[in-house]
C-alpha cells in the first residue's frame, strides 16, 4: 500500500478576544491510495475543521498553527499542501485533490445554471470546452443523472439530485483524492445506502483515494476500509474498520459503536455528558471526564499514541505503559 | 387652502382691477366652486384628461402642465444620472470594499463612507460653492450654464452644460454613492460566508471568475432592489440641491409656486413625483426577475 | 463599556451640549454694552475682525453671537423631533412585530410607503405654513415624518426577539403579557430605541436646516440652519464672509459626528457579529 497522504502533526486554532483556542491538537494520519479512510467522531469535534485545514482554506478566526499536509503524487514527489499558494494552488485544487462539502444543499450558485458551474470547474483548470463538455456527460452518467440537469439552476434540483451533481462535479476531472465531508446528512435514509454505495464503486473504478467524514458509525461500518476516531480535537484511534469494531481500543470507539441502534432495536445506552467545545477542552486526555476508566494520568498528561497491534493505534493510558515508559 | 387662495387671487389681481376681475379670475380658475367640487374636478382632469393640472395662477395664461414639463427635463437629467453614477460607482467601490475586507486601507475607506452617507447633501453642496465655487473658482456654482449662451447643441453650449453639473451631481453623488458602496461592502460579506464561495474556492476557480459569478452576481440583487426604495428620497434631495445651485428643475420650480401660493403647479409636481418614483419602483420589479431565477421561479 | 467610538462620541456630545447650553451667556459677556443680536446693533456685513469674529450679517448682528446662540435651539429640535420619531417608530414597529400577521402586514406596507414616498414636496408645503409656529410645533412635525426608519429597525428586532425560545418559557412561567412586554422583551429593545434615538435626532436637524437653505423654516426661530439660510440667501458667499455660512456648518457636521460616533459605538457594543474576535467564554 502507498502512502498518497500524509497529515502531520496538524494544529488548528480560533483567535480569541486575548488568546487562542486551540482546536485540533497534533493530528496525524496517513492515507493509502486508493482506500476509503473514515474519520468518525461527534458533532464539534473539528472534522470539519480538519477538512478544511486539509484543504487550505482555513479562514479567520481559524488560524493554522503548526503541522504539515504532504501529498504524494504519482510519480512519488512529496509536496506540502499547506505551503501552495497562488495559481499552483489553484491548478492542485480539484485536479488532484476534491471535496464533497458539508452542505452540498446550498453548495451550488443560485444565480447559475448546473451546467455552467460544472464546466467552469474544467475549463478554468485549462481543460478545452468540447472535452470538458464530455467529461460532464460522463460524469453525470457515473452518478446516474439526466442529462437534462445541465439545464436547471440549483433550486429547481432535489436535494438526491443536488448531492449527485456535486458528486458528479468532484468526480469530473478524477482526482487522486476525494474528501467527503457528511456527505449523506440531510438525506432521507433510503438515498443515504445508495449514494454512500454509488459513491464507493464509483470511487473503485476510478481509483480514487477517499476521505470520509461522518458522525455516523453506521455509514463507517457500511463503507469505510479503515477508520479514524476524533474526539475534541485529536485522533483517539485508527484502524481498519473490523478490527476497530470488533476489537475496539480506546474507551470512546467503544461507547461510539454501542451507541449504534442495533437491529432488534435493543434499548441503547448513551455515554454520559457531553463532548466539550474548543472553549473548554480539559486538560490532559480530553475524554477523562466521561471516561469509565478514567486514572489519575488521565488528568494530567496527554496519552501518546501507541501501535497497540499492527496497524492499530490508539492513544489512550491504558495501553502501552510500558513502551511510554521508556521514554 | 382654497380660502387662502382666494385671497391671494385677490391680492394679485388687486392692483390692476376692480371686483369684476377678481370675480372674472376666480371663475376662470374654478375657485367659485364648492372645496370638495374643486377637488375631484382636479383628479378628473389630471387623470382623464392627459395630466391636466389646470392653469397655473402666478404664470397664467400658461398650463401648470407647461410649466411643469417646461422645467422637468433639468431634475429629470440631474436625478437620473445622480441614480445611475452613485449606484454604479458605490457599488463597485462596494465590491472591492468587501472583497479586500482585511486589508488596512479598507477599514479607513469604510469609515469614510459611513460618515459620508450620513450628511446631507445640502452640506456638501455648500461647501463646494463656497471652496471650489468661489474660493477656487474652478467650477461654477450658479445655473445650469452660462447665462450668456443660449441653448444649441453647440459644444460650447455642452461644455458650459456640463461644468456647471459638475458641482451638483456631486453633491448627490458623493452621498449617495457612500450609501450604495457601503450596502454593497456588507452584501458581499455576507455572500462571502456563503457556503457556495467556499466550495467555488476549493474547485480552485480563478479569483476573478469567483468574484464576478459567485460574490458579485449574488450580492448584486438585494443592491438591485434597494434601489427602488431610494428613489422617492434621492428625488427630495435633488430638489433641494437645484435650489441651491439655482438649477430650473421642479424643485426651484416647487419653492416659486409656494411663494405665489401657485395650488395647481405645487399639486401638479407632488403627484407628478409620486408618479415618477411609482413607476421607476416598477421597471426596477420587472427587472429583478431576469436576473434571479429564484423569482422566476416563483412567478410561473 | 470601553469602546473608544463610544467615549469620544459622548465626549464631544457632551462639549458641544456645554458650548450650547454657556452660549448665550459667553455672547453677553464678550458683549458687555450693546445686545449683539438687536437689528441694526452693528453695521451690515462688517469684515471678520478681533471685535466681531465672524463680521456682522445682513441685519447688523454680529455673526458670532448668533453662532453661540443659534446652538442651543438647534440641539433643542433635534432632541424632541428625534424623541417624537422614535416614540411613534417604537409603537409601531412593535406593534407590527408583537401582534403579527395582518396587522403586520398592513403596517409594513404603510411604512414602506411612507419611505418611498417623496415626503419633503408635501413637508415644503407644510413648511410654508411654519414661518410662524414655535420650536415645539416644529420639532413634532419633524418628528412625525420621521418614524418610519425607526418602525422598521424596532419591528425587525422584535421579531427576532419574540422568537426566541425564552420567550415561551416565560410564558409558560406565568408572567402576563404587559410583563413580558416590559420585562423581557423592551431590554432587548434598547440598543436599538438608543440608536433610532441618536439617528433621529441627527435627521431632524439637517431637516430643519434644510428647510432654512430653501427658504422655508421657521423665521422667527434662531438655529444653526437659519444662519445659513440667511447667509446664503442674502449672498455672503459673494461678499467673502463665508465664515458665516462654514461655522454653522462646522458645528452641525461636528453635532452630527458625536451622534454618529455614539451610534456605531452602540452598535458595536451590542452586535457581537461585527467583532472579528471570538469571545473566550
Amino acid at each position: 500500500m502507498t502512502t498518497i497522504l500524509q497529515i502531520r502533526d496538524l494544529s488548528v486554532g480560533l483567535t480569541g478576544r486575548s488568546s487562542i483556542i486551540q482546536v485540533l491538537s497534533n493530528v496525524d494520519l496517513e492515507v493509502d491510495a486508493g482506500e476509503i479512510l473514515g474519520v468518525v467522531g461527534e458533532s464539534g469535534c473539528g472534522k470539519s475543521t480538519l477538512v478544511v485545514a486539509i484543504l487550505n482554506l482555513l479562514e479567520l478566526p481559524q488560524i493554522f498553527q503548526t503541522g504539515e499536509v504532504i501529498f504524494i503524487s504519482s510519480d512519488g514527489k512529496p509536496r506540502n499542501l499547506l505551503k501552495l499558494t497562488g495559481d499552483t494552488l489553484r491548478q492542485f485544487r480539484w485536479r488532484q485533490m476534491a471535496y464533497i462539502p458539508q452542505g452540498s444543499m446550498n453548495a451550488l450558485n443560485p444565480v447559475l445554471r448546473v451546467r455552467k458551474q460544472m464546466i467552469e470547474t474544467l475549463t478554468q483548470h485549462g481543460m478545452a470546452d468540447r472535452e470538458a463538455d464530455e467529461q460532464i456527460r460522463l460524469a453525470l452518467q457515473m452518478v446516474h443523472l439526466n442529462q437534462n440537469v445541465l439545464d436547471l439552476y440549483s433550486h429547481e434540483l432535489s436535494g438526491g439530485m443536488r448531492q449527485r451533481v456535486i458528486i458528479a462535479t468532484a468526480i469530473s476531472m478524477h482526482p487522486a483524492i476525494l474528501i467527503a465531508d457528511e456527505p449523506t446528512t440531510a438525506l432521507d435514509v433510503v438515498t443515504q445506502r445508495l449514494i454512500l454505495q454509488e459513491l464507493a464503486r464509483i470511487c473503485r473504478e476510478l481509483g480514487i483515494t477517499i476521505i470520509l467524514v461522518s458522525h455516523d458509525m453506521g455509514v463507517m461500518a457500511q463503507t469505510a476500509d479503515r477508520l479514524a476516531v476524533m474526539y475534541a480535537g485529536r485522533i483517539v484511534e485508527i484502524g481498519t474498520t473490523n478490527e476497530v469494531f470488533k476489537s475496539s481500543l480506546h474507551p470512546y470507539t467503544q461507547e461510539l459503536i454501542a451507541s449504534i441502534p442495533n437491529q432488534s432495536g435493543e434499548h441503547v445506552e448513551g455515554l454520559a455528558g457531553e463532548a466539550p467545545g474548543p472553549w473548554n477542552y480539559p486538560p490532559g486526555c480530553r475524554f477523562h471526564p466521561r471516561c469509565p476508566f478514567v486514572m489519575e494520568i488521565c488528568r494530567q498528561q496527554v496519552p501518546p499514541s501507541v501501535e497497540q497491534r499492527p496497524s492499530h493505534w490508539v492513544s489512550c493510558h491504558l495501553f502501552g505503559k510500558e513502551e511510554s515508559s521508556n521514554e | 387652502m382654497e380660502v387662502l387662495l382666494g385671497n391671494l387671487s385677490r391680492m394679485q389681481v388687486a392692483r390692476i382691477g376692480t371686483e369684476q376681475i377678481v370675480a372674472y379670475y376666480r371663475q376662470l380658475f374654478g375657485l367659485d366652486r364648492p372645496f370638495y367640487i374643486q377637488y375631484l374636478l382636479f383628479f378628473r382632469n389630471v387623470f382623464l384628461r392627459g395630466l391636466d393640472f389646470g392653469p397655473s395662477f402666478m404664470a397664467y395664461p400658461d398650463t401648470a402642465r407647461e410649466l411643469i414639463f417646461h422645467q422637468l427635463p433639468w431634475t429629470l437629467g440631474l436625478f437620473t444620472s445622480a441614480m445611475l453614477i452613485s449606484w454604479l460607482l458605490g457599488t463597485v467601490v462596494g465590491v472591492f470594499m468587501g472583497w479586500l475586507r482585511r486589508h488596512k486601507l479598507t477599514t479607513l475607506v469604510t469609515g469614510m463612507m459611513v460618515l459620508l452617507q450620513a450628511t446631507p447633501n445640502y452640506l456638501f453642496g455648500l461647501l463646494l460653492i463656497i471652496y471650489v465655487g468661489y474660493k477656487l473658482q474652478w467650477l461654477p456654482a450658479y445655473g445650469p450654464y452660462d447665462s450668456g449662451l443660449p441653448p444649441a447643441f453647440t459644444w460650447v453650449f455642452i461644455h458650459s452644460l456640463l461644468l456647471h453639473m459638475v458641482l451638483p451631481m456631486l453633491s448627490l453623488v458623493l452621498v449617495l454613492g457612500a450609501g450604495w458602496a457601503i450596502s454593497m461592502r456588507s452584501l458581499m460579506i455576507s455572500v462571502l460566508g456563503e457556503d457556495y464561495l467556499l466550495y467555488a474556492k476549493a474547485r480552485g476557480l480563478m479569483p476573478f471568475a469567483i468574484l464576478k459569478d459567485y460574490a458579485f452576481r449574488n450580492a448584486m440583487l438585494p443592491q438591485l432592489a434597494a434601489l427602488a426604495i431610494t428613489l422617492g428620497t434621492t428625488l427630495t434631495g435633488t430638489y433641494i440641491i437645484e435650489v441651491i445651485f439655482h438649477v430650473p428643475g421642479l424643485g426651484s420650480l416647487f419653492i416659486l409656486a409656494l411663494g405665489f401660493r401657485d395650488y395647481n403647479v405645487l399639486q401638479g409636481i407632488v403627484i407628478f413625483s409620486i408618479f415618477a418614483v411609482l413607476t421607476a419602483s416598477l421597471i426596477i420589479d420587472l427587472i429583478l426577475p431576469l436576473l434571479d431565477p429564484r423569482i422566476r421561479g416563483f412567478n410561473e | 463599556m470601553s469602546n473608544a467610538k463610544l467615549i469620544s462620541g459622548i465626549s464631544l456630545l457632551s462639549l458641544l451640549l456645554i458650548i450650547a447650553i454657556t452660549g448665550p451667556e459667553i455672547s453677553k459677556a464678550m458683549f458687555p454694552n450693546v445686545n449683539p443680536l438687536e437689528q441694526g446693533a452693528y453695521r451690515q456685513y462688517e469684515p471678520p475682525s478681533i471685535q466681531h469674529p465672524l463680521g456682522t450679517d445682513a441685519g447688523g448682528l454680529d455673526a458670532f453671537a448668533l453662532l453661540l446662540n443659534s446652538i442651543w435651539p438647534s440641539m433643542l429640535i433635534g432632541l424632541l423631533a428625534g424623541v417624537i420619531a422614535t416614540i411613534l417608530g417604537v409603537i409601531v414597529g412593535f406593534t407590527a412585530g408583537y401582534i403579527g400577521k395582518n396587522v403586520d402586514t398592513a403596517l409594513r406596507i404603510f411604512t414602506d410607503m411612507v419611505l418611498v414616498f417623496p415626503v419633503l414636496p408635501l413637508f415644503l408645503i407644510l413648511g410654508t405654513y411654519l414661518a410662524h409656529w414655535d420650536l415645539f410645533k416644529l420639532s413634532l412635525l419633524l418628528g412625525v415624518f420621521g418614524w418610519p426608519f425607526t418602525a422598521r429597525v424596532i419591528r425587525a428586532q422584535v421579531l427576532s426577539l419574540r422568537e426566541r425560545p425564552y420567550i415561551d418559557l416565560v410564558k409558560l412561567s406565568g408572567e402576563n403579557t404587559f410583563e413580558i412586554i416590559f420585562l423581557e422583551l423592551l431590554p432587548g429593545l434598547l440598543p436599538y430605541v438608543g440608536f433610532s434615538l441618536a439617528m433621529g435626532t441627527v435627521g431632524a436637524m439637517f431637516t430643519e436646516a434644510g428647510l432654512q437653505l430653501i427658504g422655508l423654516g421657521a423665521q422667527n426661530l434662531s438655529t444653526l440652519g437659519a444662519m445659513i439660510g440667511h447667509g446664503f440667501s442674502r449672498g455672503v458667499i459673494s461678499l467673502g464672509m463665508y465664515g458665516q455660512i462654514v461655522a454653522p456648518v462646522g458645528i452641525l457636521i461636528l453635532l452630527f459626528l458625536s451622534l454618529y460616533l455614539i451610534d456605531m459605538g452602540l452598535e458595536e457594543v451590542f452586535n457581537p457579529r461585527l467583532r472579528t474576535k471570538i469571545d473566550v467564554k
